[in-house]
């Protein structure tokens, strides 16, 4: 790395601490490496106050009107779709942006419901109710509390430990929430009991919800949602893993 | 893979988000906002169309190489003289004709210099360079995300980037 990338990447915050402190003593102690260093520091900031690009509501109402549909399809009968279209963008402005956003979270979305139940509880003071390790003592925790409780399996040596649950409270209904831990990653498991005539086994299904992944499955009387920020490979591996050793339990 | 989310509703979780940054993206690639939000436009068609193909964890990075690409797509249609993809000095001296001599104190100039001289000089600046500058000053992207939205590697974002300030810095009337 020339000294030149050194002192960009050191202003971009992408040096190790270590290599800015060398660098800022030598800039101290060469004029010439001072005098790159104030050059790019000011190129840098001159950029950084360039003024910003501001989305108009009308665009945002635009692109958030996108048709997915292919496009032969999307001509047919144009001029109905003209004027339904600037009736709709009347009405997004008369009403505002605000109506975008709740119009589409009028709908109950469980899957929604259990990212922020996720979310939540990361922001919380713990998430977790009961603390545990051993599935016998969380299964028995959510008996006594719940009436019920899933197939509760540590899957530590596969390395995603089980830290415990807690009760969630998804469409007004509380469930238990299995709560593990991968490296950094906090993995949710939400299971909801299924009703009479619901299909018991249902294959993985991938979802995003409030910038979450999760995976979505039925098994043996139970909706499970798995959800955490982790990447697709490791909560597939999680899941997998699951569907194994709980069907097993 | 299984994906049964509509489209409309992971296009609203991945790609609405990151609206003004695609904006802002295109905004100083075409070099005014009118044009850009017919990029965008087109590019948040191609990102719904292929928006179950997206498995990776950056829509961010994953929408701008989409704007990215929708914007060379349309330059090369609208204004095939302003492409230039170049690494090649020679090549921009051509451009911008031979430099005078440095006028001192130059960082005072930088910094003196008006929100529209910056503009300008950004514009002058071949693509190539104008984008780097952009993903990383404007929109903020690490080395990381640069890398993937460009598909170069890290050091080349380095050395383009340190590059780009170098010729925006000249730009803005100094000469190392």
């Amino acid at each position: 790395m020339s000294d030149e990338q050194m002192i960009h990447a050191m202003l971009d915050g992408e040096l190790s601490a270590d290599d800015a402190h060398k660098l800022l003593r030598r800039i101290k102690a060469e004029p010439d490496l001072r005098h790159q260093y104030e050059i790019a520091q000011a190129t840098k900031t001159a950029l950084e106050k360039l003024p910003a690009t501001t989305l108009t509501p009308s665009f945002i109402a635009k692109i958030s009107q996108l048709d997915p549909k292919p496009e032969g399809e999307a001509n047919r009968d144009n001029s109905w779709r003209m004027i339904a279209a600037s009736v709709v963008l009347t009405a997004l402005f008369s009403s505002g942006l605000t109506y975008v956003i709740l119009s589409s979270a009028t709908k109950f979305d469980p899957a929604a419901a259990i990212a922020a139940g996720h979310r939540r509880s990361l922001l919380a003071a713990s998430p977790i109710d009961i603390a545990s390790s051993d599935s016998h003592t969380v299964k028995p925790w959510f008996d006594s509390h719940l009436g019920l409780s899933p197939p509760v399996v540590d899957f530590a040596a596969q390395g995603f430990a089980l830290v415990g649950g807690r009760v969630e409270v998804i469409d007004q209904r509380p469930v238990p929430s299995l709560v593990y831990r991968h490296n950094e990653h906090l993995i949710s498991v939400v299971a909801v009991p299924l009703a009479i005539g619901e299909s018991a086994e249902e294959k993985p299904k991938h979802l995003y919800a409030g910038g979450l992944q999760l995976i979505h499955l039925n098994q043996r009387g139970y909706a499970y949602w798995f959800v955490s920020d982790m990447e697709w490979a490791q909560l597939d591996s999680f899941v997998a893993d699951f569907q194994v050793g709980s069907n097993n339990n | 893979m299984l994906d049964e989310t509509p489209p409309p509703a992971k296009f609203r979780e991945i790609v609405l988000p990151y609206l003004a940054d695609a904006l802002v993206l295109a905004r100083w690639l075409t070099g005014n906002t009118h044009d850009a939000e017919d990029v965008v436009q087109e590019a948040c068609i191609r990102a719904l169309k292929g928006i179950n193909g997206f498995q990776g964890d950056n829509g961010r990075a994953w929408l701008l190489a989409i704007v990215r690409n929708t914007c060379f797509t349309w330059l090369a249609k609208h204004r095939p003289k302003s492409l230039i993809l170049t690494d090649d000095p020679a090549g921009m001296e051509a451009i911008h004709g031979a430099r005078g001599e440095a006028v001192t104190p130059e960082t005072e100039l930088i910094l003196q210099a008006q929100a529209k001289q910056v503009e300008q000089a950004l514009m002058n600046l071949p693509t190539r360079y104008r984008e780097i500058a952009v993903l990383r000053d404007v929109n903020g992207l690490s080395y990381r995300e640069i890398s993937g939205v460009l598909a170069v590697p890290i050091g080349t974002v380095m050395s383009r980037l340190a590059r780009a300030r170098f010729l925006l810095a000249q730009e803005l009337g100094l000469k190392k």
